[in-house]
């Protein structure tokens, strides 16, 4: 530990009042929509798509919750933290780069699609726009793979964050965090977790917006913090950090091709999540005005608030903390958001804080692992075996949410990832990749065929596992993340379309329904 | 290992440009699709 430096506190008595009171009014504000939500659905389709009636606020704040996940706020600043201003391409700075299309391109189309084809989740909306049940079953296959793994890093999140406030031991941070999940993914469906989500996405933007601000004003502006960490380390105020090796994680901070790739990563990752398209399944049909309300909501609550947390946040984490939060083996960075918090507003913003960071990561955990459940009950077993009755999907469903959310939850516990946001970073990466042009393109592009789509699929799953190897498995690196990204969307993009102008077009009845004339399909 | 010379000031003007440009593109874009709304 380097004196000069603030430490990591040890854990008060305020604190842990100050953080338990904050949980406890989340897990209460979350039962408490879970049982209001309860009385919305009536059948297996509304538990999972609910009515279709949601307004442009709640589904934007819906987007932005599912969006800022534990990683937005706890591993995109533990990134700057650890390599300074050149993390900030790979942490965040990009954010409206991808959530703000996501709105213009798949707001109204999913919503659209899903209506017209009677699909109760995107993976049996992608199923019917290409007119195949194999897809399906690949297709849910495919993001329930995508999907635990990004789930393992939510865990992580909300297991730090109870860890620094409490000092319990982590199995107990997790085992809470996955009892308040379940408990209200059953009570609630689609309409309980798009409340909670909503809830804690605004919670975020305000708490988000008020620490990144509190935190510029707390070091006395720009000019000190780079005089400061200038003096620590010039490379921590370098936008590009050659220093740092050009294959492996370390390309995005490094090299051009990786730093180039980075708003890439954002825009197919956001556009193409699973969890964040879902978003508008239960939306209803936008006026004008309340499109343009839609966009603003997001931009307000995912915007400033993330580009602060992911670049001047860890900045002034450094500032403040030096290499001290790195001789923490188990947690390391990922403590530099929450110990922002604490250095800069005391307990009380702490609490607020780590309430606001256990709802992100037990809400975008959430919503991975209800699409995940509805891979299997609704995806697989009710599309290959329809007479099953709703009530034994339902019940189904209620124990792959357990089990979805007790697999990560034993795989963190065994072998912690050491850092948040490069355990995740290539799962991101690959559902980004597939999902974008298998869902949302396919959205736009009439001619795209299940051909295409089928073989998008495969590379996408098959480029991601060598990625894995090459860029974070192997030692030395093979690859660097950038070029990997650039190969994975390469790849996608070529099986894609050239896959799709191979085979025969979709039926004329299909192509009738979902692209009506130019003259009826505007503003869509 | 390259030597690093670094002039803060680029990389807060290049944070600035991200933050307004952002902005603008979302401005932009939303008035964009707007304006060709289905009545």
């Amino acid at each position: 530990m380097n004196p000069k430096f603030l430490s990591i506190p040890t854990p008060t008595v305020s604190m842990v009042i100050g953080a338990t009171i904050g949980v406890a009014c989340l897990l209460a504000l979350a039962v408490f929509l879970g049982v209001m939500a309860k009385k919305q659905w009536k059948s297996f389709d509304e538990y999972l798509v609910g009515k279709r009636d949601i307004g442009p606020w709640v589904t934007g704040l819906a987007l932005t919750g599912s969006y800022i996940s534990g990683w937005a706020f706890c591993g995109s600043t533990a990134v700057v933290y650890t390599v300074g201003f050149s993390g900030m391409w790979f942490a965040g700075i990009w954010t409206l780069v991808g959530i703000i299309p996501t709105v213009w391109l798949a707001a109204t189309k999913t919503r659209d699609f899903a209506q017209k084809l009677g699909a109760a989740t995107i993976t049996e909306t992608i199923g019917r726009r290409f007119e195949s049940k194999g897809l399906q079953t690949l297709i849910a296959a495919c993001m329930l793979f995508f999907l635990f793994i990004y789930s393992v890093g939510q865990l992580k999140a909300a297991g730090t964050v109870w860890y620094a406030v409490t000092g319990l031991p982590a199995v107990w941070c997790l085992l809470i965090s996955i009892i308040i999940a379940w408990l209200f993914l059953v009570l609630g469906g689609y309409m309980g977790t798009q409340w909670f989500i909503a809830v804690k996405g605004g919670f975020l933007g305000c708490v988000g917006a008020l620490l990144g601000v509190w935190a510029l004003i707390y070091a006395g502006g720009f000019g000190h913090i780079s005089d400061a960490l200038m003096a620590q380390k010039p490379a921590l105020m370098a936008l590009k950090d050659p220093s740092l090796p050009k294959i492996g994680m370390t390309q995005l901070f490094s090299s051009l091709v990786g730093i180039l790739a980075t708003p890439v990563i954002f825009f197919t990752m956001s556009v193409g999540f699973p969890h964040n398209v879902t978003r508008f399944l239960g939306m209803k049909k936008l006026s004008r005005r309340e499109f343009v309300l839609l966009c603003f909501v997001v931009w307000l609550t995912a915007g400033i608030p993330v580009m602060l947390d992911c670049s001047s946040n860890g900045l002034v984490a450094r500032m403040i903390f030096g290499q001290n939060l790195l001789a923490n083996k188990q947690w390391g960075a990922d403590l530099a958001a929450p110990m922002l918090a604490w250095a800069v507003g005391g307990t009380g913003l702490l609490s607020v804080y780590l309430t606001g960071l256990v709802g992100a990561a037990l809400g975008t955990l959430s919503a991975m692992v209800f699409i995940m459940s509805a891979n299997v009950t609704r995806d697989i077993i009710k599309l290959w075996w329809p007479k099953t009755s709703d009530k034994s999907m339902l019940y189904l469903g209620y124990f792959l949410i357990a089990l979805f959310l007790f697999l990560p939850f034993y795989f963190t516990l065994q072998r912690p990832p050491a850092l948040l946001a490069i355990f995740m970073g290539l799962a991101a990466m690959g559902l980004g990749a597939v999902f974008f042009f298998v869902t949302v393109v396919s959205y736009y592009w009439k001619r795209a065929t299940k051909l295409g789509a089928i073989l998008t699929v495969i590379y996408g799953t098959a480029a991601t596992l060598f990625g894995g190897w090459a860029v974070l498995g192997r030692k030395p690196a093979l690859l660097g993340m950038g070029t990997m990204e650039w190969i994975l969307i390469g790849g996608c993009f070529v099986l894609y379309f050239g896959g799709s102008l191979i085979s025969k077009p979709p039926s004329e009845k299909l192509i009738g329904t979902l692209f009506p004339a130019r003259a009826s399909s505007k503003g869509a | 290992m390259q030597p690093t010379t670094v002039d803060p000031s680029v990389a807060w003007i290049v944070w600035g440009i991200l933050i307004l440009g952002t902005f603008l593109m979302t401005l932009i874009g939303t008035w964009l699709i707007a304006r060709g709304w289905e009545k």
